[in-house]
């Protein structure tokens, strides 16, 4: 029997491919939490979602052949980093190719005058640094999942990173990309001062318009100092006004991360646990404590009314945390000078601890998902972000709308001179499954509406529906009620232009190819898009 | 809606296309903002001057945190078809549109309105020394891709 396999060995010869069931399986998604809904429920660990193989380019002219190859036989080719996304970008099918990036993975050159680094996609993001910093500088991005993403995800999701503050989103250090469009071009685009540059239709195009394979990326040097601050608010709102405040004076921490008052309490706690626990293994990180979770989660709305009610005074108010970086003492000079302004705000001073604590874990906070759904819980993150002036109804028509069906919390992680992105956390559970091998139809019920009411208040908030995730499936069904029936059918012809067949990554960001179930349920199919155009 | 609306909270001015850059600046001024140009033509209307790719403008470059074009609504020239991109400081919304009006000379759309970043005299402002290299030319696949990107844009309904 002809596999895709062997057909693409035959007309793609000298490339390394795989159709191992091994491989399939851990090729068969990403780390969209719905999908870990799935396989809770033992209803097929990968199923229908297994790729029909799994390939490894090691050169731009192997993703050229490659490109051609699936233009010939209408095979659909899905580019894969590290898998580490979280909205459902990977979801190939049987008939479908992965593209996996990580054997191009070379770093071509530094230009020290610059300085800028060029790369090829595949490289893994914590090494990358490591490998800059050995060399005197930093690239200033550093995502939560650094250990498990690579360079070409970033940019194809518009990733941020914890330190955006300073050297902004991923997108703010492209200087040019080499891509393979799904036509076959091999094509270089670069930011250009002040013509016209396709760079930024590339960039976040989530695998759908080209396969990047090589980025020149903006370097900084290495900071060799840092000041820390932390500080208290009487609200969330006192907080945000003070971020805005350092960001509308000029100021640029690299760092500036705001708790709202019960995930202030959290981290407070944490990060205390965290440094009792941290010499043995699996030492707990700061953030949403499991068990206490498991308690509240059956009941959320209660759960966030009391914790509401309770107050700020209760938890020690919102903590606002802060790092600037740099070359020198104008690191101190800046927390001086921040201490300043908001302490002039009504702020309380904290010290150093919190920042610093947290540093030390920054990378820790978010690996808690597998407790969680081990729990018979489910957990997830929704990045949203607006203008300054949106950002009180952004922040309670979310919480609102997630409230009634989650237990819901938020910080606020990347802020700007015109507005901030809002992080809410949330947990959720529903009685188990009742059929044997089934999904757990109630919490793919409860999760489902708890996305769709919050991605609706936020539509109605006046922001954007993601800020550094991207859309993926997860997203899709409400992107109509962001961009407009316009915005749809311009992005549309983007990837028309870019990829005429519509080979890459079919289902992800354009709507309406969606897994069953979620469309189903969710309204992705292509109705929802000829309903759903303007509001929600 | 008025033909310039200042959100002094986000600092941004949501802006009608034909308001020229000289009478968009004296309104700013009066409320102690400014667009912060340097050596742009004052007399250029808005629409004109970001479809040349917004001269004179800091280069969001210099500051990583800040940009320029927040939001913006346009026509599509061949369908008339109107665009709506909101406001948000950053996005992850799949392509950034802002690439098919800005410096693009009117080719797919033209401007009706415009989120811009303002700036407070007195702020206190980063001034990173960074030049990005610059490739003015186009190479053929880019030229062609550009021409595709046109024709999918006229029948995009
Ligand atoms: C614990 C955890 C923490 C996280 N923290 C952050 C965070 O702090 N900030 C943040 O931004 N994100 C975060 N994420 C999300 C995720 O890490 C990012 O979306 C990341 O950019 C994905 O990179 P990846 O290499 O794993 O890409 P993948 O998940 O493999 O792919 C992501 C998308 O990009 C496409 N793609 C990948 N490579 C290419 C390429 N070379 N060319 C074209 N398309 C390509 C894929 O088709 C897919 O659509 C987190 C995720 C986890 C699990």
């Amino acid at each position: 029997m002809t596999t895709l396999l062997s057909r693409f060995s035959n007309e793609v010869p000298g490339v390394r491919g795989t159709d191992e069931r091994v491989d399939k399986v851990a090729y068969a998604r990403d780390l969209w939490p719905r999908h870990h809904l799935a396989i809770r429920s033992g209803a097929g660990a990968s199923g229908p979602n297994e790729p029909g193989a799994i390939v490894w380019p090691e050169s731009t002219e192997d993703v050229q052949r490659i490109v051609a190859f699936c233009n010939k036989t209408g095979t659909k080719l899905v580019p894969f980093g590290a898998g580490s996304g979280v909205c459902g970008g990977v979801l190939p099918g049987r008939d479908v190719l992965i593209l996996d990036m990580k054997r191009m993975a070379k770093l071509v050159s530094i230009d020290r005058s610059a300085p800028t680094l060029t790369v090829e996609p595949g490289y893994m993001g914590l090494p990358l640094e490591d490998e800059l910093g050995r060399q005197g500088y930093t690239l200033g991005h550093f995502p939560s999942s650094i250990v498990c993403s690579t360079i070409g995800g970033w940019i194809a999701g518009r990733s941020a990173g914890q330190c955006s503050g300073k050297y902004g989103k991923i997108e703010d250090m492209v200087v040019s990309i080499e891509c393979v469009t799904g036509k076959g071009e091999r094509l270089t685009l670069a930011r250009r001062g002040h013509g016209p540059s396709l760079l930024p239709l590339v960039i976040g195009s989530e695998g759908t318009l080209a396969v990047i394979t090589q980025a020149t990326m903006r370097l900084h040097p290495k900071p060799v100092a840092r000041a820390f601050a932390a500080f208290a608010f009487s609200s969330t709102e006192a907080g945000w006004e003070g971020m805005r405040d350092l960001f509308q004076a000029g100021m640029r921490p690299a760092v500036a991360r705001l708790y709202d008052p019960f995930d202030a309490m959290l981290a407070r706690q944490g990060t205390v646990k965290a440094e009792k626990k941290a010499k043995g293994p699996g030492a707990a990180a700061p953030g949403m404590g499991g068990s206490v979770l498991r308690q509240i989660l059956r009941v959320p709305s209660a759960m966030n009314a009391i914790i509401e009610g309770l107050g700020s005074q209760v938890f020690g108010g919102a903590l606002l945390v802060l790092v600037f970086e740099g070359e020198g003492a104008e690191c101190e000079a800046e927390a001086a000078l921040a201490r300043r302004r908001l302490e002039a705000r009504g702020a309380r001073y904290e010290g150093e601890g919190p920042a610093r604590k947290w540093l030390a874990h920054r990378y820790s906070v978010s690996y808690r998902q597998a407790p969680v759904f081990a729990s018979g819980a489910f957990s997830d993150t929704m990045e949203v972000a607006a203008s300054w002036s949106k950002l009180g109804a952004l922040y309670d028509g979310v919480r609102k709308a997630l409230g009634k069906n989650v237990f819901v919390m938020a910080h606020f992680s990347h802020a700007y001179p015109d507005g901030c992105c809002i992080y809410f956390s949330f947990a959720g559970s529903a009685p188990p499954g009742t059929k044997d091998g089934s999904w757990d139809e109630a919490s793919e019920a409860v999760y489902d509406r708890t996305w769709q009411a919050a991605l609706g208040a936020a539509v109605d908030a006046g922001a954007t529906l993601a800020h550094h995730h991207g859309v993926g499936r997860s997203k899709a069904p409400k992107l109509a009620a962001e961009l407009g029936s316009t915005g749809i059918s311009t992005a549309k012809a983007v990837k028309r232009a870019f990829d005429p067949n519509g080979i890459l990554n079919p289902g992800a960001l354009f709507p309406p190819i969606a897994p069953d179930p979620y469309t189903k349920r969710a309204g992705t199919g292509p109705e929802s898009l000829a309903t759903d155009g303007g509001a929600s | 809606m008025n033909r310039i609306e200042i959100d002094r909270t986000s600092l941004l001015v949501d802006v009608a296309a034909d308001v020229t850059l000289d009478e968009l600046e004296s309104t700013l001024s009066r409320e102690g903002c400014t667009l912060y140009l340097d050596g742009a033509s004052t007399s250029a209307t808005v629409g004109s001057w970001l479809a040349e790719g917004a001269r004179g403008a800091r280069s969001p470059y210099a500051d990583p945190a800040d940009h320029l074009l927040a939001g913006f609504e346009a026509t599509n020239v061949a369908t008339k078809e109107e665009l709506f991109v909101r406001a948000a400081p950053r996005k992850s919304v799949g392509p950034d549109l802002v690439a098919l009006v800005l410096g693009m000379r009117e080719r797919f759309f033209v401007v009706r309105r415009a989120t811009l970043r303002i700036f407070l005299y007195d702020a206190t402002t980063v001034n990173l020394p960074f030049v990005a290299p610059v490739d003015a030319d186009a190479g053929d696949a880019e030229r062609a891709l550009l021409t595709r990107i046109g024709e999918e844009l006229a029948r995009a309904t």
